[in-house]
């Protein structure tokens, strides 16, 4: 069962289109990187998913529930962190989670004590008087004690340091191993969540470029070089970055898989000599994230 | 209902510290009033500072509850992706805790404070509980003016902003209203039967409904925008109210006729005149006067409702209903002085006609031109401008009915009037904390620590009788209209642990200012009129009320033109010659020969009052002049009302002067 189903969701805000026509389906148990630029829709995604917004057109589907009709019985089963969240300040967070306790039927208290000790809060302390990281860690742990079904982190990692956000990350990814959750984190950072992510999303000025396995994009992207000294040769379909030095040709397949491949570059570059190297996640990202910049670049010409 | 609960534990939790400053407020205030019961012999000022300050605590409560309501509501915002939002808690479940956390904290708390301070007072259990209503009745109006505006923004900054802009506009709305009315004032608009008291019922329903839907529909749609059009649409309905809604509407108010039964039976009501006049707008305003004679003694006649129809000539009929609400417990409201009970043993007694003119706060020209000792009821009536217009080539025939209730006056405390007087029976502490003297009033200043429960929601003011020095007590109501409070005017007093409430009397309504000495034939300067005379409160139980049908078959249709304020040409008359202040004077309807001469401060010593020339002059514009003796009359025992002229607008009053020996004309 897809948790997350999105049909055509579109979403404006005084006619400029943030998010248009989004197709999107994520099935259960998968941890999701919703990735993009700044301003490429991912929070309106997740405000829309999370029925803080409502769409434009389209639709949108959680925990198999229509996004406008998200009622306690279904936000019992979510968890959602934002650094746009509003969380009550004034309360210790020893007082959030004896607040939000009694909302769950889940709540699992051995998780909360396991939790607590792993993010290491000072439960006697006010909110307000938490730093950023500390205030993530206790939104975090307050929509985590109950093992939703869905945790939705809207940019949790942004402002935090590198020792915080491991010890975020392992608190994720510890609670996701130990349970059946899906996850859906945005991030502009494929860094943040890399070691995370099972899944990407790949939005784009509010148009989605990419939803796939990290698996299979890992598996179907190379770095290819290829040494040939012949006349240039046009780029084959699905090359990104195609870059031509002497006789040196540098490029990304898209749709790599294996022999078949080979096979048509040996075809196109008689006679080269053809490296071809697997890719990160984070260096696919940063492919995906030039090419749009260089699109939008063509756009303004 | 357990997760209910729990958001509303919260924040309580939240708010216990503003909370307990709004305690700590009400509890100053009561503290003052114990520290005042229980004060001996306590300084008049110090009792008037008190006064003043238990006021202001009590504004600042209401103020603070204000803010404090509006604080609640946005802890859990509704406008914005709150926490609470994502969490498994819906709107309604929200609403349903933001309720009880609102009662709890400004209607429970509130009256749990009070309870000691009514059990100090001496009140019993039906007294607890009228109070106890009283205060959630005015908790729940602040609590609702502030749940719209906080519902809808999301922040504090903005309720604070917006509540800013409501204010702005509600008093540019109100301003418009009232100029945009026929009746220029505020009051009329409110209270008069132009109006119809209706109109407030409505507006305050709109109101009400409309910061209620609100609230319902913001905290389950949470669609901002679609709310801000409700509050629109509520403010643009009640704006609509208050400019249409007339006293045609008023008919839900209509009662049954009820025939006079008991006491009732002996009153003779009878009909004395009934005219309209002309309004600058184009509508009519009529009164119809009724005369009541043989109120049995100390009973209290006041005027209920009434019904007016005129039956037009093709069979259609124009109908005025008036339901005198605002009067409805004890008799008088502000416009004039008819509206006063009339506790008349004789009605026809001189020396009650006279005491009413001395006692009463009326101005005179209220009360012409009947010195014969008859009291009347006028009943008011606004015809439209269509009625107007069928009025001119129109007799139609006028068949009203006129409702009554027959109140007992119950008195509960009465005092001479002297500084640090206090009234001696009933359970308030009041007394005379000053009186301070100008060339016109004489101005009591009475304090009261708390209110009676037999007064529960009359005001004050209509309760303040001044009696005569008499063996058979008459009563006369301070009118409101000719009172004003100082320092702090407050109806509701339960809420108010010391009220002032300052009333003015008309030192003319006392005691002429210059009195006329017939031996040394001298003008004398005042004496201290208030001698004598008594203050007291007086509590009214309505014993029966009763309808009369009344047929006019003449109607007089006066085409004056009436200004804004009522029933009086518009005008001025001119004194000259040997009085203290010659010059212009407004005119009001009702003005003799005598009353000009107190306004203009009075005659000299040297002048003439045997021959005082009135010049009129008539429409063709040919002037007559007649010669008053008004020393006769002054000296006269048993002088006849109808020696002293009545005065019209543009007349002349010339007081010739003795050395001169000048007459008038030459």
């Amino acid at each position: 069962m897809n948790i997350i189903e999105t049909k055509g969701l579109s979403r404006s805000f005084l006619g400029t289109e943030a998010l248009s026509g989004l197709d999107l389906s994520l099935p259960s148990g998968k941890v999701a990187a919703l990735l993009g630029p700044n301003g490429a829709g991912k929070t309106t995604t997740i405000k829309l998913l999370m029925n803080l917004l409502t769409p434009s057109a389209g639709s949108a589907r959680v925990l198999g529930v229509d996004s406008r009709r998200l009622g306690p019985t279904q936000f019992a089963q979510i968890g959602y962190v934002s650094e746009n969240q509003q969380l009550p300040l004034w309360m210790t967070v020893q007082g959030l989670l004896d607040y939000c306790r009694p909302f769950y039927p889940t709540w699992d208290r051995v998780l909360e004590r396991t939790l607590i000790s792993q993010f290491d809060l000072p439960l006697d302390r006010k909110l307000r008087q938490l730093s950023r990281g500390m205030l993530m860690k206790a939104a975090l742990l307050s929509s985590m004690a109950y093992r939703p079904r869905l945790l939705v982190l809207d940019e949790p990692f942004s402002g935090l340091d590198p020792l915080v956000r491991e010890e975020f990350v392992r608190g994720v990814l510890e609670a996701s191993i130990s349970g059946d959750w899906t996850i859906l984190i945005s991030s502009h950072d494929i860094e943040e969540v890399e070691r995370l992510a099972d899944h990407v999303i790949f939005l784009d000025r509010g148009r989605l470029h990419l939803s796939e396995d990290a698996e299979s994009l890992q598996s179907r992207f190379r770095r290819v070089e290829v040494q040939h000294g012949g006349e240039s040769p046009s780029p084959p379909d699905g090359a990104l970055e195609w870059e031509r030095s002497g006789a040196l040709i540098r490029f990304v397949e898209t749709r790599y898989s294996a022999e078949e491949t080979e096979r048509g570059w040996s075809e196109r570059f008689p006679g080269a000599i053809v490296t071809v190297q697997p890719m990160t996640l984070r260096e696919i990202f940063l492919t995906f994230a030039r090419g749009s910049r260089s699109r939008s670049k063509g756009v303004a010409a | 209902m357990n997760l209910t609960w729990h958001i509303a534990k919260k924040d309580l939790r939240r708010f216990w510290v503003p909370l307990t400053l709004l305690s700590a407020v009400t509890a100053i205030r009561f503290g003052m009033g114990i520290s005042l019961l229980t004060a001996n012999d306590p300084e008049p000022e110090w009792f008037d500072h008190m006064g003043i300050y238990a006021n202001v605590l009590w504004g600042i409560g209401l103020f603070l509850t204000y803010m404090l309501a509006a604080a609640v509501v946005q802890e859990d915002s509704v406008a914005s992706p709150a926490f609470w939002q994502t969490r498994p808690i819906s709107g309604p479940r929200l609403l349903a805790a933001k309720t009880i956390g609102l009662i709890l904290m400004f209607g429970i708390l509130p009256v749990l404070l009070s309870i000691p301070w009514w059990l100090g007072c001496g009140f019993g259990c039906s007294e607890i509980c009228h109070a106890g209503a009283e205060t959630l009745a005015v908790q729940a109006i602040v609590v609702l003016l502030a749940l719209p505006w906080s519902v809808v923004t999301g922040q504090y900054d903005r309720f604070l902003l917006w509540t800013f802009v409501a204010a702005v506009a509600s008093i540019t709305d109100a301003t418009l209203l009232i100029a945009g009315h026929g009746m220029a004032s505020q009051q009329e608009l409110f209270t008069g039967a132009w109006a119809g008291p209706t109109k407030v019922l409505v507006i305050g329903l709109l109101a009400v409904a409309g910061g209620l839907f609100t609230a319902i529909h913001q905290f389950v749609t949470r669609k901002t925008w679609r709310s801000v059009v409700v509050i629109v649409v509520t403010a643009l309905s009640m704006a609509a109210a208050g400019r249409w809604w007339t006293w045609e509407a008023s008919a839900i108010w209509a009662l049954k006729p009820v025939a006079p039964a008991g006491l009732a039976k002996d009153i003779k009501i009878s009909l004395d005149y009934a005219y309209v006049w002309q309004a600058t707008n184009g509508s009519g305003v009529g009164e119809v006067n009724l005369i009541g004679e043989s109120v049995p003694s100390p009973y209290v006649l006041s005027p209920l409702y009434s019904e007016q129809n005129l039956r037009w000539a093709d069979g259609s009929l124009s109908t005025e209903k008036q339901f005198d609400v605002w009067r409805s417990r004890t008799p008088s409201y502000a416009n004039n002085a008819f509206y006063l009970m009339r506790l008349v043993p004789q009605p026809n007694d001189r020396n009650w006609v006279q005491y009413v003119m001395r006692h009463n706060l009326v101005p005179f020209s209220r009360m012409y031109p009947q010195w014969g000792g008859k009291f009347f009821e006028p009943f008011t009536a606004y015809f439209s401008p269509e009625s107007m217009r069928r009025l001119a080539s129109q007799r139609p025939i006028y068949d009203g009915t006129f409702w009554f209730h027959l109140f007992k006056p119950d008195v509960i405390g009465e005092t001479d009037i002297h500084v640090g007087a206090a009234l001696s029976k009933g359970t308030i502490r009041s007394r005379v904390s000053a009186i301070s003297n100008d060339p016109k009033t004489w101005t009591l200043l009475v304090s009261f620590v708390d209110s009676s429960p037999e007064s529960l929601w009359t005001d004050f003011l209509e309760m303040s009788q001044l009696t005569a020095p008499r063996a058979q007590p008459i009563y006369c109501i301070v009118n409101r209209s000719r009172t004003y409070a100082r320092g702090s005017f407050n109806e509701t007093r339960y809420h108010t642990v010391i009220s002032n409430v300052a009333i003015a009397l008309r030192k003319e309504a006392f005691q002429e200012p210059n009195h006329w000495n017939a031996l040394s034939r001298k003008w004398e300067k005042e004496r201290d009129g208030l001698v004598g005379a008594t203050v007291a409160e007086v509590n009214f139980e309505e014993v029966e009320r009763f309808s009369l049908p009344i047929a006019i078959d003449k109607f007089d249709f006066r085409t004056g033109i009436v200004n804004s304020q009522g029933p009086s040409p518009k005008g001025t008359y001119a004194v000259a010659g040997q009085v203290e202040k010659p010059g212009d004077f407004h005119f009001s309807r009702g003005t003799t020969l005598v009353n000009a001469l107190r306004a203009a401060g009075g005659v000299t010593d040297e002048a003439d009052l045997s021959k005082v020339a009135l010049t009129r002059i008539a429409a063709d514009g040919t002037a007559s002049t007649v010669l008053v003796n008004v020393e006769a009359w002054l000296e006269d025992t048993t002088p006849s009302e109808s020696a002293i002229p009545v005065l019209q607008p543009g007349d002349v009053v010339l007081v010739p002067s003795i050395e001169a020996g000048q007459t008038f004309p030459p």
